[in-house]
């Protein structure tokens, strides 16, 4: 009896523990992006959900910077930002520099990068 | 009956147990903002239960910075001098103009505060970057010139008239300098700070890991040609990518030689600096990028144990210091420059 009281009681726990552990909030998907303009955040895209290519057109102060999200993918296609350092980027790659597109006030990053904590 | 008692008596401790190791396992708190100061997109995360807070003076501390050096901020003393050929400085300001007269002598003018009129010449301030008139390239280089500032008390001044600063080569450097201590003043001890091409670590991440710090790739500034694994340290790399134009498929960057006055062609990309200090790595990025690698590796030489670098060179080799074996990992093969 008291044997079986002690599997039981251990078989109880290591199930508590995996479903605390399966319930834990993930590292929040290393294949999310989010994007900011102005230090807002506009829109996060898992990147891993996307199926079809689709466009989005962002207009800051009569500037357009227009956003290609690609299934695993996500660039500056097209830019009227006069630098174009946004478009020059290509697409957004882990442990790579977030696309930044200064006079736009545009950042695109991932929520967690998979590779560094930061790029210099 | 026996057997149900000790589940019982067993059963709170081993939960409590399983709980606690459960929490720890669980994320400590952290806060991030995302925003523009000194003219490029920044990020600060910090950890820690006052995380919020601390990440919120870390954004006003920032943008007061970005205020008080600015000079084109008609409220700030360098904007004043600018203007006026001299100024009274804040002590704060004198101590900063100090440090980057200090990093001039020691790099011999490859840092040198005083490149503004050939950054305006070639329109680095505005939106239209063009090449120069060679006439009036030369005129704005020969207001350029460290040895011409000078410093009586608070009272700065110059030996001849439109000498200009731009303290823009360590602002953002000074700027994590100084968040890292208000952060570690409040207490905290993990922290990391991205102001555009300059990172600034406080201690290590949650849980005690190193930091892992990408060095961007010159030739696809998107990715990254390794990594550096760090604590309480700056990394701050210098890039011809960083801002540039380019006129007949030539490139012309930002990082300009003050003794020829055009974009420096030392036959490097870029030049990362792994050392504690983000104002020390800011500026030493600047001047080893001017140096060149033999010039650079040099200079590294001399001051063994103040910091260490990174360099790309234009035939996309990869060189790194010494201090660097261990901490730096690249799938890509490097040179070591030996002591
Ligand atoms: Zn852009």
């Amino acid at each position: 009896m008291k044997t079986r009281s002690w599997i039981l009681l251990f078989v109880l726990l290591m199930a508590l523990c995996a479903g605390v552990l399966l319930l834990r909030p993930r590292p929040q998907g290393q294949t999310t992006v989010c994007i900011y303009q102005d230090g807002q955040l506009l829109e996060t895209i898992d990147l891993s959900q996307v199926e079809a290519p689709y466009t989005i057109p962002l207009t800051w102060k009569g500037s357009t910077n227009e956003i290609t999200v690609s299934p695993g993918s996500i660039a500056v296609t097209w830019a009227d930002c006069g630098c174009q350092t946004c478009v020059n980027h290509g697409p957004l790659q882990p442990g790579g520099m977030p696309i930044i597109c200064l006079p736009n006030r545009l950042v695109i990053k991932w929520v967690q990068d998979p590779v560094v904590d930061a790029v210099a | 009956m026996i057997g149900k008692l000790q589940v019982k008596k067993t059963i709170f401790p081993a939960l409590l147990a399983c709980l606690l190791l459960c929490g720890c396992m669980g994320q400590v708190p952290s806060e991030a903002a995302d925003f523009f100061a000194m003219d490029t997109a920044m990020t600060v995360l910090v950890y820690g239960e006052d995380a919020k807070a601390a990440v919120s003076e870390t954004e006003s501390l920032i943008e007061d910075l970005d205020r008080q050096l600015s000079i084109f901020n008609s409220d700030s003393e360098f904007y004043q001098f600018n203007t006026a050929g001299q100024v009274l400085l804040s002590s704060q300001n004198k101590a900063l103009l100090e440090q980057a007269l200090e990093l001039a002598r020691q790099t011999d003018g490859a840092f040198d505060p005083t490149i503004e009129p050939v950054v305006a010449c070639w329109g680095f301030y505005g939106e239209e970057k063009h090449i120069p008139e060679e006439a009036q390239l030369q005129e704005s280089l020969s207001r350029v010139g460290y040895s011409h500032l000078q410093m009586e008390g608070q009272l700065l001044s110059a030996d001849i008239s439109g000498v200009k600063l731009d303290l823009g080569g360590i602002a953002k450097g000074y700027a994590s300098d100084r968040a890292v201590q208000a952060l570690k003043d409040r207490g905290v001890t993990s922290a990391v700070l991205s102001l555009g091409g300059n990172v600034q670590v406080l201690g290590a991440k949650p849980g005690g890991k190193d930091w892992t710090v990408g060095i961007t790739d010159p030739l696809d500034p998107g990715g990254q040609l390794g990594t550096v694994s760090v604590r309480d340290m700056a990394v701050v790399t210098s890039g011809v990518y960083q801002r540039y134009f380019e006129e007949d498929g030539i490139r012309y960057h930002h990082i300009f030689d003050a003794e020829t006055g055009y974009p420096a062609d030392s036959g490097l990309l870029s030049v990362s600096i792994v050392c504690p200090s983000g104002t020390l790595a800011d500026g030493l990025s600047t001047a080893l990028f001017v140096m060149g690698l033999e010039e650079a590796a040099q200079f590294w030489r001399t001051q063994p144990g103040e910091f260490d670098a990174i360099f790309v060179t234009q035939d996309g080799e990869i060189y790194i210091t010494a201090g660097l074996e261990g901490v730096f990992s690249s799938s890509r093969s490097y040179e070591v420059i030996a002591p």
